[in-house]
């Protein structure tokens, strides 16, 4: 299991789910990362909630007694129309993912979910959302320094190119999911497929050898992309 | 096995006896008529005749008889010299005295007596009688029948031919109206085979035999009544399958918890196994999940054979990356090989969401079946017809095995995998409700099992997946 540390400034979480060991196992996990968290159960506490404490992101469950997460994300967008919003549903067919998304939700997780992918998500939509000011982000016993692009393994610093930084922190920003190979191209600034493949695979093999000291390994995924393996 | 006759054919074959036959008895009725009608015209003419004959003889002087009765039938055969005969024979002796030897001899009686006789090759009607007076002669006039036998033969033909014509109608009428009748029946019988029990919808026949439409409310009742209970199941399913979710997520959020709290260790076995067991039931709700889908699709939402194509290499990506967890946990090498290699996008007639859930299916299973250190490749064909394969480096299937693993609640003994036994037949029925035909056979280099996805009606999509190389 791998676990996410975090150094930024402490957030503001709303956590939006009747189910009391879901919700109590949420509330717990996420304050060890150093969220503040506000836990309510229903639809109708949600209004309270959002008035009385400063909320930085939501974790809003679909199936909901009374009214459902659906009905409640245009409340929440009324509150604050760029608060960072997450969705977790046991419905998991495509349509249901694609409705949740198109309803204005920046995320959708379906469960059951591991929580560290949960909180990468949280920290993913977070620094989307750019309100934080957050400078560093990390996963595993790796954390990059996005302001002055130092990567840190185990704290130890590796020296790495521009090249070499922006793909690690795509393939950190991806965590434990597969980071398609299209993204890491779109990194290399070039039009030519050829030319940006080959560089790409120069800059993999390269990161891997400077990572593969502190039990780092980027597995390649074929057909698909890269993941990133960091040490449990 | 015995098959009971058809109710059709039943009635055909009831109405067209009868009234086969009774054309046969009108038809032999209508002929004897015909035939008594022209013998009485035939021996009209002949008593006439004789008639005539007895009149005149009766004004002659009784001596002059024999001699002017020859005289008399002389002159009336005058006018019919091919088609009359006489003879005047003496009696009781029947000794010829004038006229014609046309057969032997007859008991000449006193009333006028009729009888069909062959002269020379020709058909003769013959009447006879003995004159009232003495010496006592006999009288007996031949009248050549032929004309009227002909005639009558000629009847008798056409009243058959007249009859045949009739029982020709008679079938087609009989056929045509039963077959006309039956129709809307066998659309019926044909809706109901075609249906199953997939569409559970009302039948609405457009028109029905008063006497069907009772058995069509009683069939409409039950389809309801059946809807209800596969609604009531598809709820409970939905119920515990969806409501297990949250539950399973919440222990395993626990499960997280406390391993971050150091509370539990997460290479116990204890732990492994509390893992373990979180692992097959997420996988059970959602296998339930999947077999809820795929089941509560009514017809009228399955798509029509080439109305949604999905990007196969897209989806099969996004299948990848969910799944890809998995088999790094399991040491499984998963990748996707796209042909022609380079394609950007294959086009792939199937709706996004079975395709998804279908491949989710079938690369779950062949992670699960492949040993440690093993591979499981996606292939996307983008050939006519578009092919989806998944090729594991597990165990294989035994040729025997390789259609019953696609019933639902079938496992492989041996395999050491705990599965549902479900994944396979919703598979299956994915397929099946989306124009495709699933099948498995040996991974090319002999180890292992493919399974193959190809679209069963081939459609022309070569265009467009040419095209999507140079995007």
């Amino acid at each position: 299991m791998e676990t996410a540390t975090h150094t930024a400034p402490q957030y503001e979480l709303l956590i939006v789910e009747d189910d009391p060991v879901l919700s109590g196992s949420l509330s717990s996990w996420f304050k060890n990362s150093g969220f503040g968290v506000t836990a309510i159960s229903s639809g109708q506490e949600l209004d309270p909630a959002l008035r009385k404490h400063r909320v930085d992101v939501v974790i809003l469950d679909l199936s909901l007694p009374g009214k459902d997460g659906m009905e409640l994300l245009p409340v929440i967008r009324q509150y604050n129309p760029t608060l960072p919003v997450i969705i977790t549903t046991a419905r998991d067919a495509l349509t249901h993912r694609l409705q949740g998304l198109n309803s204005g939700a920046d995320d959708y997780v379906t469960k059951p979910f591991e929580l560290a992918e949960l909180e990468a998500r949280v920290r993913a939509v977070l620094r989307r959302a750019g309100g934080g000011g957050e400078t560093t982000i990390s996963y595993g016993n790796i954390v990059l320094d996005l302001k002055v692009g130092v990567a840190k393994l185990s704290g130890e610093v590796v020296d790495l190119t521009r090249t070499e930084f922006r793909v690690l922190v795509t393939l950190v920003e991806h965590g434990s999911k597969v980071c398609r190979r299209e993204n890491l191209l779109a990194l290399l600034g070039t039009e030519s497929e050829p030319v940006a493949d080959n560089l790409l695979d120069v800059n993999i093999h390269r990161l891997r050898k400077k990572v593969g000291d502190a039990g780092v390994s980027i597995k390649a995924v074929r057909g698909v992309g890269f993941l990133l393996v960091v040490p449990e | 096995m015995f098959k009971s006759p058809s109710l059709r054919n039943r009635l055909i074959l009831g109405l067209l006896v009868p009234l086969i036959l009774l054309r046969f008895v009108s038809g032999y009725l209508h002929g004897t008529d015909l035939e008594k009608r022209v013998r009485v015209l035939q021996d009209s003419y002949l008593d006439d005749t004789l008639l005539g004959l007895e009149k005149a003889v009766s004004e002659l002087p009784l001596q002059e008889i024999p001699t002017r009765l020859s005289e008399i039938l002389l002159a009336l055969q005058q006018g019919h010299l091919n088609d009359m005969r006489y003879a005047v024979r003496s009696l009781p002796s029947g000794v010829l005295l004038a006229g014609e030897v046309w057969e032997g001899e007859h008991t000449i009686e006193s009333t006028p007596t009729f009888r069909d006789s062959i002269i020379e090759g020709r058909q003769f009607r013959i009447v006879s009688k003995s004159l009232k007076f003495e010496p006592r002669l006999g009288v007996e006039i031949a009248r050549d029948s032929t004309i009227a036998t002909g005639v009558l033969e000629d009847s008798w033909e056409y009243v058959f031919l007249l009859q045949a014509l009739m029982i020709l109608l008679v079938v087609l009428v009989v056929n045509f109206v039963i077959r006309r009748n039956f129709g809307p029946l066998n659309s019926l019988v044909q809706e109901v085979e075609q249906r199953g029990l997939k569409n559970l919808q009302p039948l609405q026949p457009p028109m029905v035999p008063a006497e069907v439409a009772p058995i069509i409310r009683t069939i409409n009742r039950a389809f309801t009544r059946l809807q209800q209970e596969r609604d009531n199941q598809q709820s409970f399913l939905e119920l515990a399958s969806h409501q297990l979710k949250t539950p399973v997520a919440g222990m395993r959020a626990t499960v997280d918890d406390l391993i971050r709290q150091g509370v539990l260790a997460a290479d116990k076995p204890e732990t492994q196994r509390l893992n373990l067991s979180l692992d097959r039931m997420q996988s059970l709700c959602e296998k339930l999940m999947g077999l809820l889908r795929v089941t509560s699709q009514q017809p009228k939402d399955l798509p029509v054979h080439g109305e949604s194509i999905v990007d196969a290499l897209e989806g099969a990506k996004s299948v990848i990356e969910t799944l890809y967890p998995l088999a790094h946990k399991r040491d499984v090498d998963l990748g996707l090989h796209s042909e022609p290699e380079g394609a950007k996008s294959i086009d792939f007639p199937c709706s996004a969401e079975a395709y998804h859930e279908l491949l989710a299916i079938l690369v779950d299973n062949a992670i699960r079946y492949s040993p440690p250190g093993g591979h499981v490749d996606v292939v996307v064909t983008g050939t006519s017809p578009p092919t989806l394969a998944v090729v594991d480096s597990g165990p294989g299937i035994p040729p025997e095995l390789r259609e019953k693993i696609f019933e639902r609640f079938f496992r492989l003994l041996g395999s050491g995998e705990d599965g549902s036994g479900l994944g396979l037949s919703i598979a299956k029925e994915i397929c099946s409700r989306n124009h495709l035909k699933i099948y498995v056979e040996d991974a090319p280099n002999g180890v292992g099992s493919k399974f193959v996805v190809v679209s069963e009606i081939p459609i022309s999509i070569q265009e467009d997946t040419s095209s999507n190389l140079d995007k």
